[in-house]
């Protein structure tokens, strides 16, 4: 997935966003109020997570863990809404939203977070998907206090700070936004792709940017509505990670969330009604680029599909690094110059999908090589070594993953909230060991034919249309 | 649950009146029993103290190899830093592509392993070798996981002492390189920015130049490469950083026997001497159809050793480190001119300088441009406040105690220090010189270092929206086709 809405841009998020979103067959809501004991582990397992959970009164969930290699903290607020929540005319108001929670709430007026925030010696950021808002912020152990003063405080009373004039000036930013991403190189890429996977009316078609008409027309009686639906406690995961007691994090957690009050659950979108796609739909993207790229793209699978272990393993065996097998053909091919393969899962679907670029303007023989490999994985299941090899190197950055605070937290939450378990990294890990040759095989094949296939071009030699095919613009 | 219970007890406890109501067993009514939190003040927050951060364990093997041991306790993975101390400088040229291409390639294969071999055992021991060549200091490093060093150390050797640089890899490199310079980077308005102002800073032929060599990637041969890991090997003294969770005894027993018959005595290179620019120029670069403009500013700024770099860097935080930083609260919050602008201050032993960089819709560049330099002016004329030193000092201080929480990041900050010759003391020292910086003091450096000093300006965008608005600012602009700038070639500061 692709965070739009960083509140600014930083470096290109890794496969480890990919596989942080891997492995949640076994997603189970938390009980009403629980409290988890502390994973017991060997001190050697670099699995080990010593995370607690609680569920409190009103219904938020909370992870927290204590790290004391260093002095940050690192605390990170998961709201389970996204773009896929959005209805027509308000396309884009998730992200927008997210923009706005940092313009100021009851008792932190204005500017106040981010002032008490970097006050702290910590900085912020945030970013909206199809499926959720996520809110993170790193300070030192020392700010524990004021961080939950601030998280309760626009969680539970953000309308007194939602101002016309703060509506006006996050539309502009969110319009520079969307204009610089979509002007970068490869900017479109994804939404594109998106649209094209998945038909009109299902909810990941469109952009999680939004639309310009229907961000232009946003107002602080649509925000304080949003907010009222969708930042809900019992639709939120906190997780608190770092240098801190966590019984007195937990306790202060509580305390201050305490006056939050939950309106309800949050209706939510049956993924057994979602349209689709019955024939591969064939776009051409004329774009700022200078080679031309073929994207291959399927109906991959979900979180918790049965299919989600074997796929990630699939595309590491197609393309990760030299001697993959669309990798090969960068290597050996003087005219190819990028390649790629990635399956990644959402809460609603998943993409699986494959890419080649060329600086010569000729998609065909892009297209049958990539046609080619996917079809050979489908019918000759893959060595054991090419399937140890893939492991590993999963097994690598899952545990990466792990190691900064900041990180962490992310994954933990992510773990409660699809699994109700902190631990899933471990169980990711189990999932990726259990795939055998077949298993990716018959992932492959199940596939079936591709959802999309999109080649992007520079405008200046994009190739004509064929029998069947378009040129794409995002929404 | 129970937790939960007990945290929501010990709070009623404390905040219920004495003639509250008995508490009901569970549920709801248990938090409606307790007073809700104050918030008619934001917390307080205790203040962060820098850590404490280990001395590097210094072991001087023989003469030209030094191990450096900076322990991690905790941290899963090691990383194991051959630190070859020659670069392009010593044994090359000014930025040749042959060098260039040298680290690229040396780690791709070895005399025992073809490059889908080697990168077979890197994934399936968790592995990773890579190496950087640079204009001082050659480097290959090792990423393994602590608990077994063994496979990681024998591929390093192996890749270090018996490469193979094999003719495709380097065909690969060479249409990659030559794609990125001729093509690619000169439709990429952030690439134009970059390359322009390092253009525009270092003259052609100065150590610290980083123009393309695109004659040499033409031409580039097998034999040079080979030639430069053989001088290296010859000639350079190597520093050996390993960051770990690990003992100097099991560095000795396990990393140094690896090192058998590498380094050569010899000093370090100096620094280069350099002065900045003495005239403001402005580039422009005719890019269309993205109906956006790119827009660099660089202006020189103190080097490492100069006492007003810990008010320049206090400065900088201010100016463009963080979302209410003076630029992003103007630029962003205030006009909507753009999603983001930060500044970054890069300082070495011999040079500093300060870059802004921004994107902007094209009808909006000459506004602003206009907003870029009223901040300047207005921070030349009042410099900074005690709040926004303060956030500056707090920001530096996490920044330091984030240094070991992660393998990569403690071997970045470290290595940093190896190759200034500072110790964990030193490094302290000038962290804690930041607290020092008053307003006065921070508004005599930014008066010093912005007002009326020179400016190298690169903006990208179409050509006939931006002239006019550059005209109205008195700007002006020598336009330059996007691959000459990227190129360099009489692309520099004006010659005295």
């Amino acid at each position: 997935m692709r965070a739009w809405g960083l509140r600014m841009p930083l470096p290109e998020a890794s496969l480890l966003l990919l596989l942080a979103t891997l492995g949640h067959a076994l997603a189970t809501e938390p009980e009403a109020v629980t409290a988890a004991e502390p994973a017991v582990t060997a001190a050697s397992d670099p699995f080990a997570v010593h995370a607690r959970v609680v569920t409190l009164d009103n219904g938020l969930r909370v992870v927290v863990e204590r790290i004391d290699r260093t002095d940050e903290l690192a605390l990170h607020l998961h709201v389970g809404v996204g773009s896929r929540d959005e209805e027509p005319g308000q396309y884009g108001l998730a992200h927008l939203f997210e923009h706005l929670m940092f313009e100021g709430s009851e008792h932190a007026r204005g500017n106040a977070y981010d002032t008490l925030v970097t006050g702290a010696g910590g900085e912020n950021n945030a970013f909206t998907t199809e499926d959720e808002t996520a809110y993170h912020v790193v300070a030192p152990s020392g700010a524990l206090e004021r961080l939950l003063f601030l998280e309760s405080d626009r969680l539970g009373f953000l309308s007194a700070g939602v101002t016309e004039e703060a509506v006006k000036n996050q539309i502009d930013v969110v319009i520079q936004e969307r204009e610089q991403g979509y002007a970068a190189v490869h900017g479109k890429d994804y939404d594109v792709l998106q649209q094209m996977v998945y038909p009109q009316g299902h909810p990941y078609h469109r952009p999680v940017i939004g639309t310009v008409d229907d961000v232009e027309a946003f107002t602080v009686d649509k925000a304080r509505a949003f907010h009222r639906r969708y930042y809900q406690p019992s639709n939120v995961v906190l997780g608190v990670v770092g240098n801190i007691d966590l019984d007195h994090a937990i306790e202060r957690t509580a305390w201050w969330f305490s006056d939050v009050p939950d309106q309800g659950p949050v209706a939510r979108i049956d993924p057994e009604d979602l349209p689709r796609h019955g024939t591969t739909q064939r776009g051409i993207l004329a774009d700022n680029v200078d080679d031309t790229t073929v994207y291959l793209s399927w109906d991959g699978a979900a979180i918790n599909d049965p299919d989600e272990a074997a796929l990630v393993v699939a595309s590491f065996i197609l393309s990760d690094g030299r001697g993959t097998r669309i990798d090969r053909h960068y290597y050996k091919k003087g005219w190819i110059t990028d390649s790629d393969a990635r399956s990644w899962s959402q809460e609603l679907d998943g993409q699986f999908l494959v890419s080649l670029t060329s600086d010569k303007p000729k998609p065909k023989p892009l297209e049958r090589i990539l046609r080619k490999e996917v079809a050979k994985l489908a019918s000759k299941p893959p060595s054991e070594a090419e399937l140890d090899r893939a492991r590993r190197k999963i097994r690598g950055l899952l545990l990466d993953s792990l190691e900064r605070p900041a990180d962490r937290v992310e994954v933990l939450v992510d773990c409660v909230r699809l699994d109700g378990d902190p631990d899933c990294t471990r169980t990711d890990w189990a999932r990726i060991q259990a795939v055998t040759p077949a298993d990716v095989s018959a992932a492959i094949a199940r596939l079936g034919e591709p959802a999309a296939m999109l080649i992007v071009a520079p405008t200046s030699d994009a190739p004509a249309l064929d029998e069947g095919m378009s040129y794409v613009e995002p929404m | 649950m129970i937790a939960l219970l007990l945290a929501g007890l010990a709070l009623s406890a404390d905040v219920a009146p004495d003639d509250a109501p008995p508490l009901e067993e569970d549920g709801p009514e248990l938090v409606a029993e307790v007073a809700g939190p104050d918030r008619s003040a934001p917390p307080p927050v205790a203040a962060a103290t820098p850590l404490p951060q280990p001395a590097m364990e210094v072991d001087a093997v023989r003469p030209g190899l030094d191990v450096v041991l900076v322990r991690t306790p905790g941290l899963r993975k090691a990383r194991i830093s051959l630190m070859f101390r020659r670069g392009s400088n010593q044994l090359g040229g000014v930025h040749p592509a042959s060098y260039d291409a040298f680290g690229w390639v040396w780690d791709q294969a070895t005399k025992r392993r073809s490059g889908d071999d080697l990168a077979v055992y890197e994934d399936k021991n968790e592995i990773d070798v890579w190496s950087v060549s640079g204009a001082d200091t050659t480097t290959v490093h090792l990423d393994t996981p602590t608990d077994d060093l063994g496979p990681g150390l024998s591929l390093l050797r192996e890749v270090v002492v018996e490469p193979r640089f094999v003719g495709k890899d380097l065909k690969l490199i060479r249409e990659n390189r030559l794609r990125w310079y001729l093509v690619e980077s000169s439709t990429d308005g952030g690439a134009l920015i970059q390359g322009g102002l390092d253009n525009l800073w270092v003259p052609e032929g100065h150590p610290l130049s980083d123009r393309p060599d695109v004659v040499g990637w033409r031409d580039l041969k097998k034999k040079d490469v080979i030639r430069h890991h053989r001088e290296l090997l010859a000639e350079a003294p190597l520093t050996v950083l390993v960051v770990g969770d690990m003992d100097m005894d099991r560095v000795r027993a396990e990393v140094v026997p690896a090192l058998d018959g590498l380094g050569v005595a010899g000093e370090p290179p100096k620094p280069p001497a350099f002065t900045p620019p003495k005239t403001s120029q402005v580039i422009g670069v005719d890019l269309y159809g993205t109906g956006r403009a790119s827009i660099g500013l660089r202006m020189a700024a103190p080097t490492l050793d100069d006492p007003d770099a810990p008010a320049f860097r206090l400065i900088d935080h201010a100016m463009g480190g963080h979302f209410l930083s003076r630029l992003n609260a103007d630029l962003r919050e205030v006009r909507g001119l753009t999603y983001g602008i930060d500044s970054s201050f890069g300082s070495g032993q011999s040079l500093g300088a300060w870059t802004i960089m921004t994107e902007v819709r094209l009808e909006d560049a000459g506004e602003a441009i206009g907003a870029i330099d009223e901040q300047l002016t207005q921070l030349a004329a009042d410099g900074l406040t005690e709040n926004e030193l303060g956030d500056g000092v707090r920001a530096r201080i996490s920044g330091w105690n984030a240094t070991l929480q992660t393998t990569d990041r403690a071997s970045t900050v470290y290595g940093s220090r190896v190759r200034l010759g500072w110790s964990t003391a030193d490094a302290r020292e000038r962290l804690d010189a930041y607290a020092e910086v008053t307003p006065a003091r921070s508004q005599e450096v930014a008066r010093r270092w912005i007002e009326d000093q020179p400016r190298a300006w690169v903006i990208v965008g179409e050509r006939s929206a931006l002239q006019p608005q550059l005209d109205a600012l008195d700007m002006e602009v020598t336009w330059l086709p996007g691959e000459l700038v990227i190129l360099g070639a009489g692309v520099g500061p004006v010659a005295e």
